[in-house]
């Protein structure tokens, strides 16, 4: 009997319970789609492409999201339900009269909520599965990644927690139906009806105290989070978070109080058509319903932070991708390793504790020195010497390759800490900055630099006897290399002092995952024979190489080629080298299908997800603006009707609506964005202005993201409102 | 006989008796050349198809001069309500002509109409019709904003109408927050204080207590005197309509009766109106 009643109720009041189906199937479908991610095959894929260590981050990240998700939607959900159950006051006081007991209407709600429940669990599950095969193929789709690998994704796991977290839920929901019913007294339900729900405006000198604390703690928050940045997630990071939080929600419930305080005041604006009406309306919307205007700006700081630092990552892996493969492959000898590298803090340690040991330790290191010195020696330094001759096949599959030589040779010449303190420049990182101070400046000599320039289709630069021009390709030094480079500048290598050119160029002098070679003095040849002369080793090179053969086949042939000349021992194998990795003549191979395919599948995961999370949320949040403030218009009819008996025409009315939606889905999106840009604005920092990308660019596509999507929730939500206030007046009386 | 009437007798009550405040005659009466307020010609409202005509309105035709507190009686289905919103262009008349200050309305668009409502016309409803998020001044200040009025001039004017109808102390509640007197007499308020050429009251009295009604006719009879309202009011209550200087009685959609107050006393205007009422059928008791 009450599970028909139960059914039937559902069935008539379909379109009040359409906000919470609506609200349940998005909640499970964002939660369902955003803890399948870790299970997606497209992500699998990645792995195995070698972003393990990005992937693992983006798990953390994911859980950490979660968690929070996972509050949000039951809040909202409790909050639909809660809407329910205050639009059906006057049916419930109904059945309690006709004799029902308590129990027996709790039971009713119950079931209606458990029914609704379990079909909205299951259309969200669906919609959630059906999301997430189709987010991975259109983004495999968009980079073109095979979809060799591609299988169905079902994650257990994903179903598990979403399960998991939607029964938590719907028991919060239940017992807060039985609780409330309970609560509430015969009278007060049959009046229901008749009475809005009532929140005078709060005491304006209340609403004033909450938004200048509001402001306070806010403008705290920012400062906290400025200072603290955002490297790594620290006490600090969770008070900033917290402080945020706090504020935001004290700015939404003393907003309405406020503005009205403030706008009453202004009569030139308040007594002007219906100004007063619409301040009011807003305000008692926003009296009421400032809990979940707080939710929704949360999801939306989310939503635009996520994906502007998505959209800033996948800056970083295009704009730099073409400049770091303008060869076909780049052999790197890191010489470096073999002859200057000694652990200092292993050493200390042990001559602590074991001073036998750092003796050993020293002669160790003398003994590859000595060992590196004379291998390269017997080439003469020629990487690309040794390459010719040893690697078989060598001239069937390269078309061109040049070597350069990058010498740091500190007797005698200026250091970057010199040079950074002689200019006031900065990398824009303490610890960059740090780490380059002790390094003597870095040169090159100009022919082999000219011909990394011809290898790259560039014109060659000129560095008369005694000048220097200088190259840079990383934007961290770009403000240090254009003080280098000031006509009138000198700088000391090994012990000759060099005037600059004036010339500073953008070369980049290998293939690799992020260009790093950054303000490197290109100097004359005669200097770096009397470097080579005073005893100077490269501390690295390079050998460029151009195939004649398309880059898979040649990348193929190379590295074969590589394992011929260099047999890796039995421990390098195991660890995954192709060939005997060493400080000379080959260290590392990067070759650029290598870095296309990587920072490709870097760029598509993070699109994935940013698109995951800033765009599920985003329309997440703008639907439920969307059915709270069409609700709102509905509930508001009678009051419509009075103004148009007053005279007000059509033009008023839609005017004083439109406002009431934009302000509604404005003013959270208003906060969410100011909090954004502090967030984005403290990672640009701390990250972008790193990796040489700006912020401006992941802004603007944000900015222009959300005006879409924001957009059209916006308009949609306005038009329909006034369908619904056109319908319900009539041509007649909304003249 | 008298137990039919569910009106109370003034006695019963303590008070001065009905219709107290009508005595003087409506300034129209010494002046019949003046143009008529309200002119309503041969008005017709029919509802339903080809089959089933419901004629809400027969062909009724009155006028209502300026200063004038006309009582439109009528049982329930009577078309009373109908003939109001008729006039008060919430409703279309089906054939006939409404001319409101010599303006015909009834071939007014919908764009003019609002524009009519809100310079034209004041309204009190039967349940105050207050809008709920706003304070009673803003309530009544409404009235002026939409039409325009200067800001500056907002408050004075809501201030000086509420201290005539004795709501100034109220001005700061919100509607919930108000007796059901004191919400009518705001919606009073906020009907004259944009100086409208006619004022429709729908049963303002109809949800009230007799102590708040008395309060509420007197209210508009001050209005209608002193302020010089003049005022259209249904109701099927004889008790409030004997407030009024003249009375319609309808009837199955036509005009039946009228009766003009005169120079009788309130006492004597009262029965008279219940000679019509009884005339009419003992059915006004159960309208409303």
């Amino acid at each position: 009997m009450l599970a028909r009643l139960a059914l039937r109720n559902v069935r008539r009041s379909v379109r009040d319970y359409a906000v919470y189906f609506v609200t349940l199937v998005f909640g499970v479908a964002v939660f369902y789609a955003f803890n399948s991610v870790q299970g997606q095959s497209i992500l699998f894929d990645l792995g195995t492409v070698g972003s393990e260590t990005a992937f693992e981050l983006t798990g953390r990240f994911l859980g950490m999201f979660s968690v929070l998700i996972a509050c949000v939607l039951g809040f909202l959900v409790v909050y639909a339900n809660r809407f329910l159950v205050r639009r059906r006051k006057a049916e419930f006081g109904t059945y309690l009269l006709l004799g029902m007991r308590p129990w027996q209407t709790s039971a009713i709600v119950l079931m209606e909520t458990a029914c609704v429940g379990c079909a909205s669990l299951a259309v969200g599950l669906i919609a959630g599965i059906a999301l997430s095969q189709g987010l991975s193929f259109l983004t495999a789709g968009l980079f073109g990644i095979a979809m060799a690998q591609y299988r169905f994704v079902f994650s257990p796991d994903a179903l598990v927690q979403t399960l998991a977290c939607f029964a938590c839920i719907f028991a919060v929901v239940a017992l807060f139906n039985t609780l409330s019913i309970r609560r509430f007294r015969l009278i007060d339900l049959l009046s229901a009806h008749a009475r809005n729900e009532r929140s005078p405006i709060r005491n304006p000198w209340v609403g004033l105290a909450g938004f200048v604390a509001a402001c306070a703690l806010l403008a705290w928050a920012y400062v906290t989070l400025v200072e603290n940045g955002l490297m790594e997630f620290n006490f600090e990071f969770w008070k900033a978070t917290a402080l945020m939080l706090v504020g935001t929600l004290l700015f939404f419930w003393s907003a309405s109080g406020f503005a009205v305080c403030v706008l009453a005041r202004a009569r030139g604006v308040y007594y002007r058509g219906l100004a007063m009406f619409t301040v009011r309306q807003v305000a008692s919307k926003a009296n009421t319903a400032f809990l979940s205007l707080f939710a929704v700006c949360v999801m939306l700081f989310f939503s635009l932070t996520v994906f502007s630092v998505g959209a800033g990552f996948v800056q970083v892996f295009t704009g730099s991708v073409e400049e770091s493969t303008q060869f076909d492959a780049t052999c790197t000898a890191n010489v470096y390793l073999g002859t200057d590298f000694v652990d200092e803090d292993y050493l200390a340690e042990m001559r602590e504790t074991d001073p036998a040991e750092a003796e050993d330790y020293l002669r160790r290191k003398e003994e590859t020195a000595r060992q590196v010195r004379d291998a390269a020696g017997q080439w003469d330094w020629s990487v690309l010497g040794f390459l010719e001759s040893e690697v078989p096949g060598w001239d069937g599959f390269v078309e061109r390759a040049v070597q350069v030589d990058l010498y740091q040779f500190a007797e005698g010449s200026d250091t970057y800490g010199d040079l950074l303190e002689r200019f006031g420049a900065t990398t824009g990182s303490q610890v960059q900055d740090d780490a380059l101070r002790p390094q003597a400046v870095c040169v090159v000599g100009v022919s082999q630099f000219n011909a990394v320039r011809e290898l790259a289709g560039q014109p060659p630069v000129d560095v008369p006897e005694g000048r220097y021009a200088v190259d840079n390709a990383a934007d961290a030094a770009e403000g240090l290399s254009r003080a280098m480079a000031q006509e009138g500048t000198q700088i000391a290598v090994g012990g000759q002092t060099l005037d600059a050119t004036g010339e500073c160029v953008r070369q980049a002098l290998s293939t690799s995952t992020l260009v790093s070679d950054g303000a490197v003095l290109v100097v004359p040849d005669s200097t770096v024979e009397s470097l080579r002369a005073q005893g100077a080793v490269p501390y690295a090179s390079y050998v460029d190489i151009d195939y004649k053969v398309d880059r898979a086949e040649g990348d193929r042939l190379l590295r074969e080629g590589l394992a011929a000349a260099l047999p890796p021992e039995a421990g390098q194998a195991s660890a995954g080298w192709g060939f005997a990795t060493s400080p000379w003549p080959v260290s590392t191979l990067v070759t650029a299908g290598e870095v296309v395919e990587q920072s490709g599948g870097m760029r598509m995961m993070i699109t994935y997800l940013a698109l995951y999370i800033g765009f599920v949320f985003l329309i997440a949040t703008a639907a439920i603006l969307a059915i709270q403030q069409l609700s709102e218009t509905s509930d508001s009819l009678p009051r419509y009707r009075v103004l148009a008996e007053l005279g007000c025409d059509r033009r008023m009315v839609f005017r004083s609506l439109g406002v009431q939606v934009a302000v509604y889905f404005l003013a959270p999106l208003a906060l969410a964005a100011a909090h954004a840009v502090c967030a984005v604005g403290v990672i640009g920092q701390s990250v972008f202005l790193q990796l040489g990308v700006s912020v401006t660019g992941p802004i603007l596509l944000t900015v222009a993201f959300t005006a879409v999507i924001y957009g059209s929730y916006l308009l949609v939500t306005y038009f329909a409102s006034r369908g619904i206030v056109r319908a319900a007046l009539g041509r007649r009386l909304l003249g | 006989m008298a137990e039919v009437y569910a009106t109370p007798t003034p006695a019963a009550f303590g008070m001065q008796g009905p219709g107290s405040c009508g005595a003087v005659p409506p300034a129209a009466a010494g002046a019949p050349s003046a143009r008529p307020v309200l002119s309503v010609r041969q008005v017709e409202k029919v509802y339903g198809n080809r089959d089933s005509v419901t004629r809400a309105l027969n062909n009724v035709s009155f006028d209502v001069m300026p200063g004038e507190f006309l009582g439109l009686m009528g049982p329930s289905g009577s078309g009373k309500t109908t003939l109001l919103n008729c006039v008060a262009t919430i409703d279309t008349a089906t054939s006939g002509h409404i001319l409101v200050d010599g303006r015909d309305v009834t071939g007014l668009r919908s764009r003019e109409l609002a524009k009519f409502r809100r310079d034209e016309l004041g309204f009190v409803f039967q349940d105050s019709n207050l809008l709920d998020t706003l304070t009673g001044f803003e309530n009544v200040a409404l009235a002026l904003t939409v039409k325009g009025e200067p800001a500056a001039q907002v408050r004075p004017k809501v201030e000086a109408v509420a201290r005539r109808l004795g709501v100034f102390d109220v001005l700061g509640r919100y509607p919930y927050q108000m007796s059901g007197g004191q919400r009518q007499r705001i919606a009073a308020a906020r009907a004259i204080v944009a100086d409208p050429k006619l004022v429709l009251a729908d049963e303002p009295t109809g949800a009230l207590d007799s102590r708040s009604a008395t309060v509420m006719l007197e209210t508009l009879c001050m209005m209608n005197e002193q302020m010089g309202a003049t005022i259209m009011m249904v109701t099927h209550d004889a008790f409030a309509a004997s407030f009024a200087s003249r009375i319609l009685f309808v009837k199955d959609g036509a005009v039946f009766n009228e009766i003009r107050r005169g120079d009788a006393g309130s006492a004597e205007f009262f029965s008279r109106i219940m000679e019509v009422v009884t005339f009419l059928g003992g059915d006004v008791r159960d309208a409303g």
